[in-house]
């Protein structure tokens, strides 16, 4: 795991990358991109926990749509400013993963996933449950006065696309260093020694609940972020995004980008929202497309594209 | 009608709701206990079941108790064969690492599912009883065919229970569970018993559709609340153990049953939802289970 | 000086005592050995002191403090570094970052982490497999690498649970040069079967049997000891 400034060079050659795109893309394609860096927070998020912790969680759903709730809600009932609803939405997440963190990690392999499954329902069907506020799979749209906010003393008008296409890619940068600080120093070392035999590092003098409980609450932070900015991005909130789907697509992302990669999910998640964007113009069974590649993946290919790459080409890819 | 006859009414229906749980749920208990392996696309088999069933039914327009009884028999066949392939190419390769099977799983659920979307189509479609007759209680009448999936139930669950402790097919599938490579060292072919053991268990959950779909109807979505409560069921009973899972089906099937016609199902399914999770997290064995490593 | 003391130290598996009421001490300095057949209860001892298993009864103080309900992560932090019986380190990973994993938490606190790897690297002698990956490497040199991996954190107490088992002469003759290394800034305890290290290395013996301490002394007094050798010498 070698720091250095190849891989920091090369993460903010994507940034610029990213920056200048919106200079050149239609319309359409404006608005997926600033969709798809929000989605790529969230896998993000998600693989510091899955590809770098080694543990799979099937209910990230739930801190995806804490920050989505506790922003939308607060601006919906109880109007407040949208900075202030982005923070309490990431709060949520925090609270919620931690909480969540402190159960389920008691448990490893296959009854964590389960449980964080079953937690990520309870989630779901509490919205639904709750329908008075939440108007569950219907959903709630954001009202106008939550369309722009001031900040500095600048107003940000997030009906203008490049406004949204901007404050997108701020959000996946700052995810982007938080992930690679972390992951390039002794917590990221102390997290893949988890990760790769969990007895041994025990003995080497870990608290490895800890760290593993920090790793998890870091994920559902930057996951509910991703929900926040999206509910409040796009005006929308809906118990649909808290379903189990939501949970699987970060997976799918980090899987075919490569898990154990900062710009793996990233990738991941630009080229599996366009095969379904194509696949769902042929038919409406697009996700048909997703259960494809999950297999394909499992079978042939588990390191994803940027694994593969760094095993065999680039050994300093973080 | 007085609270006594609905409490009754309820439990009837509770009972319907238990007994396809106790089947489904036994399918997956029985992959997991053997083969280690969670089947997320368990839910998915049921599906099919369903709708295979209104396929084969389809056959016999004019004659729904044949076309039923084709169903129930051709229905499962069919399943088991799906899922036998499944376990041949796909889990097999994968040899069995519990994280890549729940993903490959997770993929052939979209798979089977969409697929059965884009061929069935989205609607949900009718499925005939094979016969009408009412029992009439002294409170209200209730569908005859109803007691029938009960009785049919309990019929297929002593069957399950006489092969697995009576026969040697049975003996062979406990020694493997109980210790792989010993059953290997002693000429059981464990690929055989896996792929037998994943088709029967996928075999199980259709016969449970095929006897719920002319109650409900069949719709390519079916899968995702049966395969939710089966999960539940078997923690809760114990990962493994054939004894919990039915006792933890009836319970389950019961409360849900009776939470939803008192209460509302959204609450009945947060209940055990919120059960599941905290017995897998503080009694990871649960009812009935031996304490072993997920 | 007494660095580590356990009194009364017992581990029952419901009937089965694996380690049955046992008072073990080791001074500060010492190399000691603990012999015996198998099934006498060595690695569950052991495990005990470290940590990995909770005792049923017995306390055990280690420079003064008691640690008998201290997590095994901590005492690793207070200095008690333990290498497994069945080679545990991290096969995906290099050498060299599997004995960085353990750098971190070196009580050496005056060097920075690539030193202290390249240091223990260097003292182990296996320097030229540092980006080599462990799960490759022969099972002499993964043997090597737990020891190394042992030595970076600079241990007070070094444990270490039949670390010659399936060496060659002269893996086991350079691994002998490592701990007359590593004892003269650690106490060592090491279990072993094979009694030419033992006799070569222990400057203490303990013997145990069914759970119990049989016998405990010199190498010289342990090999004229008439119990023992009825028990286990054999020759």
């Amino acid at each position: 795991m070698q720091p250095g400034y190849k891989s920091l060079l090369l993460h903010a050659l994507v940034v610029i990358g990213l920056f200048l795109l919106q200079f050149v893309l239609p319309e359409y394609h404006h608005l997926s991109v600033a969709r798809i860096m929000l989605l790529a927070v969230f896998a993000m998020g998600f693989n510091l926990l899955f590809g770098y912790t080694g543990l799979l969680s099937l209910g990230h759903a739930m801190f995806f749509a804490a920050g989505m709730y506790g922003a939308g809600l607060s601006v919906y009932h109880f109007d407040w400013s949208v900075p202030l609803s982005f923070i309490f939405g990431v709060g949520c997440g925090a609270m919620l993963s931690f909480v969540v963190g402190l159960i389920a990690l008691r448990t490893t392999g296959v009854a964590f996933m389960i449980v964080t499954l079953m937690f990520s329902q309870v989630a779901y069907l509490i919205i639904v449950y709750f329908t008075t506020y939440t108007r569950g799979d219907e959903g709630l749209v954001m009202p106008q006065a939550a369309r722009s906010f001031i900040l500095l003393g600048r107003e940000f008008l997030l009906t203008d696309a490049a406004t949204r296409y901007n404050l997108s890619l701020i959000l996946l940068t700052i995810t982007m260093v938080v992930v690679l600080l972390l992951v390039r120093g002794k917590f990221g070392r102390s997290l893949i020694a988890v990760r790769e035999n969990e007895p041994r590092t025990r003995m080497l003098g870990y608290n490895t609940f800890a760290i593993k409980l920090r790793a998890l609450t870091v994920s559902g932070t930057l996951s509910a972020g991703s929900g926040a900015a999206y509910a409040l991005m796009f005006a929308y909130i809906g118990s649909s995004f808290a379903t189990i789907q939501y949970s699987i697509d970060p997976l799918l992302y980090s899987l075919l980008g490569g898990a154990g990669t900062v710009l793996g999910p990233v990738l991941g998640t630009f080229l599996m929202f366009y095969l379904i964007d194509i696949a769902s113009e042929y038919t409406t069974a697009y996700l048909l497309v997703a259960g494809v590649v999950l297999v394909m993946l499992v079978l042939f290919f588990p390191k994803g594209l940027l694994g593969t790459v760094r095993e065999r080409w680039l050994r300093w890819l973080p | 009608m007085d609270f006594g006859p609905y409490l009754f009414l309820a439990t009837l229906e509770g009972l319907v709701q238990a007994a396809v749980l106790c089947l489904t749920a036994l399918g997956l208990s029985l992959v997991f206990g053997v083969m280690r392996v969670v089947n997320v696309a368990h839910g998915e088999f049921y599906m099919l079941g369903a709708v295979l069933a209104w396929w084969i039914t389809g056959w016999f327009a004019g004659n729904p108790a044949i076309g039923f009884f084709a169903a129930i028999i051709i229905g499962p066949l069919l399943v088991g064969l799906i899922a036998y392939l499944c376990e041949r190419f796909i889990l097999r390769r994968v040899e069995y690492d519990p994280e890549a099977t729940i993903v490959a799983t997770i993929g052939i659920l979209y798979i089977l599912q969409q697929t059965t979307l884009l061929t069935f189509g989205p609607d949900a479609r009718p499925v005939d009883t094979p016969f009408y007759f009412r029992v009439e209680f002294p409170w209200f009448g209730y569908s005859g065919y109803k007691l029938l999936v009960i009785g049919a139930a309990v019929l297929l669950l002593l069957l399950a229970w006489f092969v697995i402790t009576r026969t040697r097919l049975g003996l062979i599938m406990r020694a493997t569970q109980f210790d792989r490579e010993t059953a290997q060292n002693f000429g059981i072919s464990v690929d055989k018993v896996y792929a037998t053991v994943f088709a029967v268990g996928a075999g199980f959950a259709a016969v449970a559709a095929v006897l719920i779909v002319p109650i409900q109807q069949a719709h390519y979505l079916m899968g995702g609340d049966p395969l939710l409560l089966s999960f539940i069921v078997v923690i809760i009973g114990g990962l493994g153990s054939i004894r919990g899972t039915l006792v933890a089906a009836l319970l389950i099937g019961l409360s849900d049953g009776i939470i939803s016609v008192f209460f509302s199902p959204t609450l009945a399914k947060m209940v055990s939802t919120m059960l599941v999770a905290l017995v897998l997290v503080f009694r990871p064995q649960g009812l009935f289970g031996v304490r072993s490593r997920i | 000086m007494s660095l580590l003391s356990a009194k009364g130290l017992s581990k029952h598996y419901g009937g089965l005592k694996a380690v049955d009421e046992v008072d073990f001490e080791l001074q500060k300095g010492e190399v000691r050995a603990i012999i015996g057949p198998n099934g006498a209860g060595k690695t569950t001892l052991v495990s005990l002191l470290c940590g990995r298993l909770e005792v049923t009864a017995g306390t055990i103080t280690f420079e003064d403090h008691d640690i008998t309900l201290t997590p095994a992560y901590q005492r690793a932090r207070r200095g008690i570094a333990y290498t497994f019986q069945i080679t545990s380190i991290y096969p995906r990973l290099s050498v060299r970052e599997n004995v960085a994993i353990a750098a971190q938490n070196s009580l050496d606190h005056s060097s920075t982490v690539n030193q202290l790897v390249s240091n223990a690297l260097q003292t182990a002698g296996i320097s030229d497999l540092a980006d080599e990956i462990a799960g490759a490497l022969a099972y002499g040199h993964q043997r090597v690498l737990e020891v190394a991996m042992g030595l970076v954190m600079a241990p007070r107490l070094l444990i270490l649970d039949e670390p010659t088992q399936g060496l060659s002469d002269s893996e086991i003759n350079q691994f002998c040069e490592l701990v007359r290394d590593v004892s003269r800034t650690a106490t060592v305890l090491l279990i072993e079967h094979n009694m030419q290290v033992v006799m070569s290395l222990a400057e203490r013996i303990t013997v145990m049997d069914h759970g119990q301490i049989l016998a405990e002394g010199s190498p010289q007094q342990i090999q004229n000891n008439p119990a023992v050798q009825a028990a286990y010498l054999g020759t």
